[in-house]
């Protein structure tokens, strides 16, 4: 009661922030009218096509595109002898764009060929030749790691590394680690110790649209690119670098993005249709197929996780370690710095005060992983929160207190020594407990059913952003910002805005332009844009207010620290008689300082844990270990929702990922060979396997977002997994220890309980 | 480089001639939920299509005046689902057809393309086989009769002669106190089937089976009908002891194979519930009837 | 082979000379230039690119366009008047039931279909009639609700 007066005080403040608004691209996503990247006309576009390895690991002998290029309709082919020879990555340097010496995942780029219709394309890659001399692959990161493997890049201790990767050698990408006091001496101060291996599988992100773009090389030799990307600079830097040109001759122009979940927030097919369009002198178009997409997509990584935990009798984890090897793939790409926020966020959302963290990253002849929604966070958090289970259902403890005594606090000094600023894991708990009526009718959920919870935490940083205001002589503004619109991010900038200058928000106008019109901005992704772009909208409209209060002085004979600026009006704080109208002041200033354009910037902020709290009820059926979901409850600690609806879609969303991962989702490879490259195969939930999702909003402002406002993209597909791993031991007291709990591991578990195995 | 033919004849007289036209190179479009998909890599490219949803006689439902039922080729999954006769007697092939990806698919898939694409996953065709259906089959001789299971002879292959033309499925009209079910195993609610089972079996007043079939989807390299399972069952009561014999000669009566999908081993137990489950719904739905409704 | 297409799109009436190979998807989207249909897995499983034929909802990956002759195809630019939103357009919108909007012009033939059939649908056959239709952001949550308030809304104001 006390948390409900307080969120309605605090949503009472605001005339725009913290209201329920439907996206301000909404009619355009609704009529058809939305403009996606595969939907962008360029007169006289050719279609791009690449040519991917078949094999995961083997040398290239020789190339000959001589027959494809004598096809009649082909206006180009690329290979890596079109672009500079130079390797590049964001995190290590290990890639060709195309392939140059060998091939290292079933997927790679080979070659590319733009022609004049699509038929023409898919045959010209055919006529391809290619002489490969096969090489085993590796198949797994244990295999990478074993003596003798065979080794994906043999000059890896000579990259160039730029993020926080550290290559070790061998196929070993990147070891991290982070100690918090003394962990293995704290084992032997423990009433008990327990240890388990936990496993999680390879996700794709599935966004519905694959992806596309359309490069156009420009007569002033400048690259123009329209393209589905989470991030127009980051991808401009990224196909600069690969084509050797100053960052400024390439721009790239954001279309509509139909969903990325991280999976398009790495450079793809836009180097080739670039040289491609050079090369042919005419657009090209590329969209990839479904099937190229699972191929040489990013998925989400596989983890194998081994805990080791020390409890006290007084309930408390006292000591844990934390080892993981992760199952990169053929390229460091997000991954790698991925290894690193592993360490960071691995410690969950609890106090353990000896604690040790290493992840291990190893290259295998596998798709690229990388980035997917809060990359890392549910394959840990599998762990944790099934093992915090697990703990207790072996100490005969109650979960719930476990956890509350267990729960990291606000202001705690992280494993990696940062502040944990705004961190409320025990007030989304008992949302989360309230909610679900947790413990009510808990005992009768009927045969079968059971019912689990699980915490869990995304740490949420702030990028480099900058955003620039324009104010109209009418008092209307323009926004302009360098971020893409992923998960209603103009929306929430729109609210932002109008709130900071007073302003109804059909006078407000958003745009996420291209990277020539555009402040720097960092990818859509992370949950980081709120924290990042949508406080530089708060600082754009300050200088804006600043700007009008310094025209406002002469006029209001005050100084400008007394103003406010309310209604369309600068008005003398507390006096509100004293005031003049915004559209008098910018007449003014054509005649004095001119147009009134605001800017405003953030720099990187440290990564801080935003905590869900999640309850799942399933059935089982015990002879074919199916699984249904019958109930679903989030709550989510958001500081403040801008946008309750949108966030609550956010939770929606990621619940659903999240059940995908815990039961059904699965990207498979046999011998280095993609087994279910499309969704015939790769099983997403449809509208039957997801149920409808309870929320509840958890609003206590934090010290560091606009508003109070919170990251909450990630944070609710991190407890998804390990709720529904929960709940199923609750149901038929079985533990399933690796993702996805398919019904034939889980019958399998089932029957080896039944002839007495047990738990 | 793209010379590729599509037809739309308006008899099945017309399609077996275009079929007849230029060699074996033309498919024939029933529904186009299969065809389009595989043209998209088949080597050599697909380069005549017939579409036969343009022929009328194709596309009809004709119920006999035993209440036997033909289904012509391109009957849609949609109209099956809808059809009050169906409903009423054939639930179990309504449930079939009902799995068949979502609505716009069933709005295509058809009869005919469901079972001669000859997947073993196919949806309908267990119920198809367990309810005893003859293909009816029409060629340059005439038309021809075959039981089902004669149709298919493995994986994606039929034994049709080249040129002949599958027309209708025919359902035998169902003695009094019969019924039947389908049950099937996915690993999504939206997902081919790893497991399916039909079941149908006929009461006499006391409870006890006088007649019985099962046939399994996805455990072999076409769909299976359960051998002997009628000789074994015959006689018994309809109880549980019946339905775990059932489990057990279906499970033993599976060849399943190993893939991503699924292993063989868990194939092989699923096919002994799903058909335990989809006979106990047989026996139900035959209790629950008490004319030649099943 | 190009040959003549008589189609009627949207209501208005068009003759095209098509590739016998062409998808019905291809022809809408790059003869049409209707961008509305999206093309996603071209396998029929995800439901982006499902029109109405003649009032009945295909995925038009799976349909050549010539199947079109003689025939009306309604896509999702053709459910409501230019940059406005009909009563079913109108509850997704209130409801958040659009988030990256990429499956929704699918979703909102599926709910077309359905809400013809069906004026008083229960959640369950919401659920089944959209089930052919994959989204990745929404969990479906705001999208099977949206669909229950266009249904309910109907009924009030035919009530």
């Amino acid at each position: 009661m006390v948390q409900q007066a307080e969120q309605q005080a605090l949503q009472q403040q605001f005339r725009y922030v913290g209201k329920r608004i439907p996206r301000v691209d909404i009619v355009s996503k609704l009529t058809g009218a939305a403009v996606f990247a595969e939907d962008v006309k360029v007169p006289g576009v050719l279609y791009g096509k690449l040519l991917h390895s078949p094999h995961p690991h083997a040398r290239i002998v020789r190339i000959d595109t001589s027959r494809a290029e004598q096809l009649p309709g082909v206006r180009a082919v690329a290979t890596a002898a079109d672009l500079p020879d130079k390797r590049v990555g964001r995190v290590v340097k290990d890639e060709h764009y195309f392939a140059r010496d060998k091939v290292r995942y079933v997927g790679d780029r080979v070659a590319a060929v733009a022609a004049d219709t699509r038929e023409i394309a898919l045959e010209a890659v055919r006529r391809i030749e290619v002489e490969y001399e096969l090489l085993p692959p590796v198949r797994d990161a244990f295999e990478g790691l074993a003596a003798g493997a065979p080794i994906i890049h043999e000059d890896l201790l000579r990259y160039t590394v730029v993020g926080p990767a550290k290559p070790q050698g061998g196929n070993l990408c990147s070891l991290n680690s982070l100690t918090r006091g003394e962990p293995e001496a704290a084992f032997g101060e423990c009433a008990r110790v327990f240890e388990q291996v936990y496993t999680t599988q390879m996700q794709h992100q599935t966004y519905l649209e694959p992806h596309a773009c359309v490069a156009v090389y420009n007569p002033d030799r400048t690259y123009t690119i329209h393209t589905a990307n989470q991030g127009q600079f980051p991808l401009r830097n990224a196909v600069a670098e690969v084509l050797g040109v100053p960052q400024n001759q390439v721009r790239v122009v954001p279309a509509e993005i139909g969903g990325g979940f991280g999976g398009k927030s790495i450079m793809k097919i836009e180097p080739a249709a670039a040289v491609l369009a050079k090369k042919a002198g005419r657009p090209v178009r590329i969209v990839m197929s479904r099937h190229e997409d699972f191929i040489g997509g990013n998925p989400r990584a596989a983890f194998h996780i081994t805990l080791k935990t020390g409890v006290t009798a007084d309930m408390r984890m006292h000591a844990r370690t934390i080892d993981v090897v992760m199952d990169q793939g053929a390229h460091a790409m997000g991954a790698g710095a991925m290894a690193a926020s592993v360490t960071q966020f691995a410690e969950g959302p609890y106090a353990i005060p000896n604690l040790r963290i290493t992840s291990r990253l190893v290259y295998t002849n596998k798709a690229c992983t990388s980035a997917m929604r809060a990359p890392g966070g549910p394959q840990i958090n599998f762990a944790l929160e099934s093992e915090t289970e697990r703990i207790c259902a072996a100490m005969g403890w109650d979960g719930i207190e476990f956890r509350r005594r267990n729960a990291m606090p606000t202001d705690y000094v992280n494993t990696a020594g940062g502040v944990n600023r705004s961190v409320f894991t025990l007030d989304t708990l008992e949302a989360c407990l309230a909610l679900s009526g947790y413990r009510h009718d808990r005992a009768r959920l009927g045969p079968n059913r059971g019912r689990g919870l699980a915490l869990g935490n995304w740490n949420v940083g702030g990028n480099a952003s900058g955003a620039v205001i324009k104010m109209n002589g009418d008092g209307s503004v323009n926004v302009i910002g360098g971020v893409v619109d992923l998960s209603g991010v103009n929306t929430t900038m729109t609210q932002i805005v109008a709130e900071a200058l007073d302003v109804p928000l059909e006078r407000v106008t958003v745009k996420s332009l291209d990277t020539d019109s555009a402040p720097h901005a960092t990818n859509s992704g992370g949950s980081q844009v709120l924290k990042s772009h949508g406080l530089a909208c708060f600082k754009a409209s300050e200088h804006i207010k600043a700007q009008l209060f310094e025209l406002a002085v002469d006029e209001l004979d005050a100084s400008a620290e007394r103003m406010e600026l309310k209604g369309g009006q600068v008005r003398v704080q507390g006096e509100p008689s004293r005031a003049v109208a915004v559209t008098k002041l910018l007449s003014q200033a054509q005649g004095k300082t001119g147009p009134i354009v605001g800017y405003g910037a953030t720099g990187n902020s440290p990564r801080m844990p935003s905590m869900a709290a999640h309850v799942a009820d399933v059935e089982v059926d015990p002879e074919t270990g199916q699984v249904k979901v019958v109930r679903y409850c989030a709550a989510q600690d958001v500081g403040l929702a801008i946008n309750p609806m949108s966030v609550e879609g956010q939770i929606h969303g990621g619940v659903a990922q999240g059940l995908g991962q815990a039961l059904c989702e699965q990207f498979t490879y046999r011998d280095g060979q993609p087994q279910n490259a499309g969704f015939l195969d790769y099983k997403i939930p449809s509208a039957l396997d997801v149920p409808m999702i309870e929320t509840t909003l958890v609003e206590k402002p934090s010290v560091a977002g606009p508003y109070g406002a919170k990251g909450v993209g990630e944070p609710p597909v991190v407890p998804v997994p390990a709720a529904i791993a929960n709940a199923i031991y609750n149901a038929v007291g079985v533990r399933v220890t690796s993702l996805p709990i398919t019904p034939e591991k889980l019958r399998q578990a089932i029957r080896e309980q039944e002839r007495g195995g047990g738990a | 480089m793209d010379d590729f033919t599509y037809h739309a004849p308006a008899t099945v007289a017309e399609a077996l001639a275009l079929r007849a036209e230029g060699g074996g190179a033309a498919r024939y479009l029933a529904g186009g939920s299969d065809l389009l998909l595989a043209m998209q890599r088949a080597e050599p490219p697909v380069a005549r299509v017939i579409d036969l949803k343009g022929i009328a006689a194709l596309r009809e439902i004709r119920v006999a005046a035993d209440g036997g039922v033909a289904l012509g080729a391109a009957v849609t999954m949609a109209a099956i689902e809808r059809h009050a006769h169906l409903l009423a007697h054939y639930p179990a092939l309504v449930a079939a057809a009902a799995a068949v990806g979502g609505p716009p698919i069933r709005n295509r898939a058809t009869v005919g393309g469901n079972v001669c694409n000859a997947s073993p996953a196919a949806d309908t065709s267990p119920v198809l086989l367990a309810l005893g259906a003859r293909a009816v089959i029409a060629g340059g001789g005439g038309e021809r009769e075959l039981p089902l299971a004669e149709l298919w002879s493995g994986p994606g292959r039929l034994t049709l002669l080249d040129g002949e033309l599958l027309t209708a499925v025919r359902l035998p009209a169902l003695p009094p106190r019969t019924g039947c079910g389908f049950q099937r195993l996915t690993r999504a609610a939206m997902d081919i089937a790893l497991v399916s089972a039909a079941a149908v079996c006929t009461l006499d007043r006391g409870d006890r089976i006088t007649a019985a079939a099962c046939a399994l989807g996805a455990v072999a390299p076409t769909v299976l009908a359960v051998a002997g399972l009628g000789a074994a069952l015959a006689g018994s009561r309809a109880d549980a002891g019946t339905l775990a014999r059932v489990e057990h000669l279906a499970a033993a009566a599976a060849r399943p194979i190993d893939d991503h999908r699924a292993s063989a081993a868990y194939r092989r137990e699923m096919a002994g519930v799903m058909a335990r489950r989809a006979m106990a719904e047989a026996c139900d739905r035959a209790r629950a009837t008490s004319g030649g409704a099943a | 082979m190009k040959i003549p297409l008589r189609v009627t799109v949207n209501g208005v009436p068009r003759e095209d000379l098509v590739e016998a190979r062409t998808s019905l998807l291809t022809y809408l989207r790059e003869q049409c230039d209707l961008t509305g249909a999206k093309r996603a897995c071209e396998e029929g499983e995800c439901g982006c690119c499902s029109v109405l034929l003649d009032g009945t909802q295909v995925t038009a990956c799976l349909v050549f366009a010539i199947e079109a002759q003689g025939r009306h195809v309604t896509t999702v630019e053709g459910l409501s008047e230019p940059q406005l939103l009909n009563a079913l357009q109108q509850a997704f919108a209130e409801n958040g039931a659009s988030q990256c909007g990429f499956c929704i012009p699918g979703m909102l033939m599926s709910a077309t279909t359905l809400l013809e059939r069906n004026g008083s649908p229960s959640e369950a056959e919401i659920r089944r009639a959209i089930s052919g239709n994959l989204c990745r952001c929404t969990g479906y949550d705001r999208i099977v609700a949206a669909i229950g308030a266009a249904a309910a809304q109907r009924r009030n104001a035919k009530g």
